[in-house]
């Protein structure tokens, strides 16, 4: 299965929700790989805690490939790299966990045919290999995305399930932002459609995720003033209601991740040892991931609801 | 107790959702005689609140609230509940249905006045008023919720089933409006005849002659007496002996469809339109169920939705041209004497000679839907309070229930009508109506609504929580429908009622008085003409010492001097803004102000200075 995860603003958390997503499904056994498609900053070895591909690597990334140079992107190997105490010993019973990261100062460039086909024969190649493959793709309308929605509409990929994660934060801009990069007149259904993708497939294949949710229950929450909470209720309110006139409401919705302020000064992998043994993590986040992760290939949730 | 209408609908609802749905389907009323009337009243139970109260909705899924999408966890998610709805009125709809056309059966609704004998089974399919009405209400509510569900949907199984449902309801609300236009009678007697006499007793309240009597009768009801013959045509048998102004008349709705009733003509389909049977004369009950029931049809939601095509429109205005007489017609009866009402003398004595505080009730339930559609001025309103209260005492509902009190028969067995005209089918059939106290409170908060005088509207508003109380108790304890009604012995712990039994319509009429509730909380607060004016003259004084307090001000002050002026400016700011519709707050503010003023001014005189 393809993942794309895409975002329209940055801080949207979606590097670090989709490399956590990423981690338990394989922790739930599954084969994963994770593609730093963000080529204009690869850092998500930094959150995979992965030094040797901090900021990207040397030779041989993504765009090495893209290019042509090389004839296999470099691959890393999560669970024996990473610098995390809690990530290199590969719990039993998890699945592969690699990472291929970015060329370190790659940049973003213009994509040709040949990096379409080279894109194209990299998702088939990987797609034996993998149950997941999580793309990570970089904020806003990039050259990355229209390659990799050019590549799917390809025959070759018409039979690999694809599915998009749209990132947003719960907030008034974001909201409509998120919108228009979906829905929006070069969006990623207009875009789709212009290359010859099923709308109604397309459509179906996208859901939202919200980050950074306040969720008004949570222990962070408890301390606020009367005023602060009625404020905080009718904004979240208003934002509800905007979202699902935007169309990004609750039914798209495949999970929400809350307000975590591990995250907030540290994008993470948030694992259990973050959460039960130094408990500077909130469980409600590693739950979220979780859920996140299931609901990934829970089929029902794709489904289109209504 | 107070009345919270968000919080006891949604306690009601989580009930229903452990009552009504098995696997996550709704169930209908188990037992016997499918009855059209109960069926619909379990459904309005959820569909009703649901349609007439924003912050209930639960037809655009992405905007389901999180306490409501809690209270029915028992049929699913957001997503899941609208549908689940759907499924169940779209049941409703085919249990109901026979030979294509809508039936209005009442089922166990109706028995036979003789205990001994059974209805026959042509009888439990008779169409009754009550189900016309509450068909109404449901296929408006339908209709509407329909309406804005399906711009959510894309799937096409879904669109499709939307559509029948549509195409099922819009059939079932044209047949209503037909049977229910074929039900309303005028029916006509001699002054002389024992029912002219007991009129004419029962608006004498001052002991005038007879004769005196008669004539301003006939006088007060010329004007109705015009509008029916010149604009009554549909589904109404001519009303010649009308023009004898010799006559007096009664206008009002049967039990069923009139005897002799015309099928009404009109483009419109509405099923097939059955013989009446029902006798030609108005019954209170009938008639007030019937008002309720129209009166959804020219409901801001029904116009702005604009739920009605072009036949329907005709027959509501028909409908309503009725509705209007009738209270008209009522409401000059109930007030026909401005020294003392007819009304005022509890209890109600119709034509056929049956007296009960039952009758006064819906008596002035009309009333009441009067003031409400006339704005009436507070005097006529205040009057009804008092006749509020008294029923309510009355009937217990805010007394204790005596050993051998008679009050009881008005919660059990209930008022028992007899539907003349049904022994044409098999054995003479009653209807009994139990749901006093719900009515009463529903009046009470419609009256308390239209109120804008303090004092009588929090008259009422006391009253209503009295009776709330009692038929919070009335709740099932445990068992089938737990939390749901109706329990009388919880009621009334030393007499010895009838068991708790699940009655749908005690529980539909509970969740209607929550709905009117949560309109009347809805509008703004009286305004109190009195506490403008103190408010207006505290903001007067709070800004006159705040100005000399600025006045003062150096420029070099103290930070927390200038932090508290500037707060006392926002607040006076607010408080000019507000005071026309919350006076009382607007003085909160302003004494505030006030206070921090004067812990300013006394801090210097402390200091020796100018205080």
């Amino acid at each position: 299965m393809l993942v794309f995860a895409t975002s329209d603003k940055g801080g949207t958390g979606r590097s670090v929700t989709s490399a956590n997503i990423a981690y338990r499904r394989a922790l739930l056994g599954d084969d994963v790989c994770y593609l730093d498609f963000d080529f204009g900053s690869p850092t998500s070895a930094a959150v995979f805690d992965v030094p040797s591909a901090l900021r990207g690597v040397d030779q041989a990334g993504l765009h090495s490939y893209l290019r042509g140079n090389v004839a296999e992107p470099k691959r890393v190997n999560v669970w024996s790299e990473s610098d995390s105490a809690s990530l290199r010993n590969r719990p039993s019973g998890s699945g592969q966990l690699v990472l291929v990261p970015g060329d370190r100062g790659g940049g973003e460039f213009v994509t040709g045919g040949d990096a379409v086909r080279r894109c194209t024969e990299l998702f088939l190649r990987l797609e034996e290999e993998f149950d997941i493959i999580l793309v990570d793709l970089s904020a806003g309308r990039s050259y990355a995305a229209e390659m990799v929605l050019e590549a799917t509409s390809r025959p070759e990929l018409a039979e690999v399930v694809t599915r998009w994660l749209v990132f947003h934060r719960w907030t008034r801009q974001h909201i409509i932002a998120a919108s228009g990069l979906v829905y929006g007149d070069r969006g990623i259904m207009a875009a789709g459609a212009a290359r010859g993708h099923d709308e109604d497939t397309l459509r179906d294949s996208v859901r939202f995720v919200r980050a950074a949710v306040p969720d008004p229950s949570s222990p962070m929450f408890t301390q606020l003033r009367p005023a602060q909470a009625a404020w905080l209720r009718a904004c979240h309110e208003d934002l509800t209601r905007l979202a699902s006139q935007h169309r990004l409401g609750q039914t798209l919705v495949l999970g929400t991740v809350p307000l975590d302020p591990v995250l907030q000064w540290q994008e993470q992998l948030i694992t259990d040892d973050d959460v039960l043994a130094s408990r500077v993590a909130n469980t409600e986040t590693a739950e979220a991931f979780a859920a996140l992760a299931v609901a990934l290939t829970h089929d029902r949730a794709w489904e289109s609801p209504l | 107790m107070r009345i919270q209408p968000r919080q006891q609908l949604l306690e009601i609802w989580q009930a229903i959702g452990r009552q009504s749905f098995s696997d996550k389907a709704w169930e209908f009323g188990a037992g016997g005689d499918a009855s059209s009337v109960s069926d619909a009243e379990q459904l309005l139970c959820v569909l009703y609140p649901a349609t007439e109260l924003p912050s209930l909705r639960l037809d655009v899924p992405d905007e389901t609230a999180e306490d409501v999408l809690a209270a029915l966890r028992g049929l699913g998610d957001s997503v899941q509940i609208p549908r689940k709805m759907v499924e169940a009125i779209a049941e409703f709809m085919g249990r109901h249905t026979e030979d294509g056309a809508p039936s209005f059966a009442a089922g166990h609704y109706i028995e036979a006045l003789d205990t001994a004998e059974r209805p026959t089974p042509e009888q439990y399919r008779l169409g009754v008023v009550d189900s016309y009405s509450l068909s109404i209400t449901l296929a408006l509510a339908t209709l509407g919720f329909l309406k804005v569900f399906r711009r959510t949907l894309r799937r096409a199984d879904l669109r499709e089933m939307a559509d029948k449902l549509e195409e099922a309801t819009s059939l079932r609300l044209s047949a209503a409006m037909a049977a229910l236009l074929r039900s309303f009678t005028v029916s006509v007697f001699e002054p002389d005849s024992e029912r002219g006499r007991t009129l004419c007793s029962m608006v004498n309240q001052t002991g005038a002659p007879n004769r005196t009597v008669v004539q301003q009768l006939q006088r007060r009801l010329q004007p109705l007496r015009a509008t029916v013959r010149d604009y009554f045509t549909l589904g109404l048998t001519t009303t010649g002996d009308l023009d004898n102004e010799n006559l007096l008349f009664e206008c009002g709705w049967s039990w069923g469809i009139v005897k002799g009733n015309p099928p009404v003509d009109t483009s419109e389909d509405v099923g097939f339109q059955p013989e009446g049977v029902a006798e030609a004369a108005p019954y209170l009950y009938f008639t007030v169920v019937a008002l309720d029931g129209i009166a959804d049809l020219f409901s801001d939601r029904t116009l702005t939705l604009g739920l009605l095509n072009e036949g329907q429109q005709r027959m509501a205005q028909a409908l309503q041209l009725r509705w209007e007489l009738t209270q008209q017609y009522w409401s000059a009866l109930a007030r026909f004497d401005d020294e003392a009402w007819p009304l005022e003398d509890i209890p109600w004595r119709t034509t056929d000679q049956r007296e009960s505080a039952y009758f006064s009730l819906l008596v002035a339930s009309i009333l009441v839907q009067d003031l409400v559609r006339r704005r009436a001025t507070d005097d006529d309103l205040t009057r009804t309070v008092a006749i509020m209260e008294e029923l309510a005492v009355r009937s217990r509902t805010t007394r204790r229930m005596g050993r051998d009190d008679g009050a009881l028969r008005l919660h059990d067995p209930g008022v028992v009508l007899t539907l003349y005209g049904s022994e044409e089918l098999g054995p003479l059939l009653r209807w009994a109506v139990s749901d006093f106290s719900a009515q009463l409170l529903k009046r009470s908060l419609q009256l308390g609504g239209l109120s804008r005088n303090i004092g009588a509207h929090d008259r009422l508003i006391r009253l209503a929580e009295r009776v709330m109380d009692h038929l919070w108790q009335r709740r099932i304890g445990d068992g089938p429908g737990t939390l749901l009604w109706d329990d009388l012995s919880a009621a009334y712990p030393e007499t010895v009622p009838r068991p708790p039994r699940l009655a749908w319509n005690m529980t539909e009429r509970v969740t209607e008085c929550l709905v009117v509730a949560a309109g009347v909380i809805g509008q703004t607060p009286i305004r109190s003409p009195r506490l403008i004016e103190v408010a207006t003259d505290l903001l007067s004084e709070a800004d006159h010492l705040l100005d000399k307090e600025m006045m003062q001000l150096s420029a070099g002050g103290f930070r927390s001097v200038q932090d508290t002026l500037h707060e006392a400016e926002v607040q006076l700011q607010r408080a000019r803004r507000i005071v026309r519709d919350r006076p009382g707050t607007a003085c909160a503010l302003a004494l505030d102000v006030l206070a921090k003023l004067d812990g300013l001014a006394a801090a210097r005189r402390a200091a020796g200075g100018r205080g």
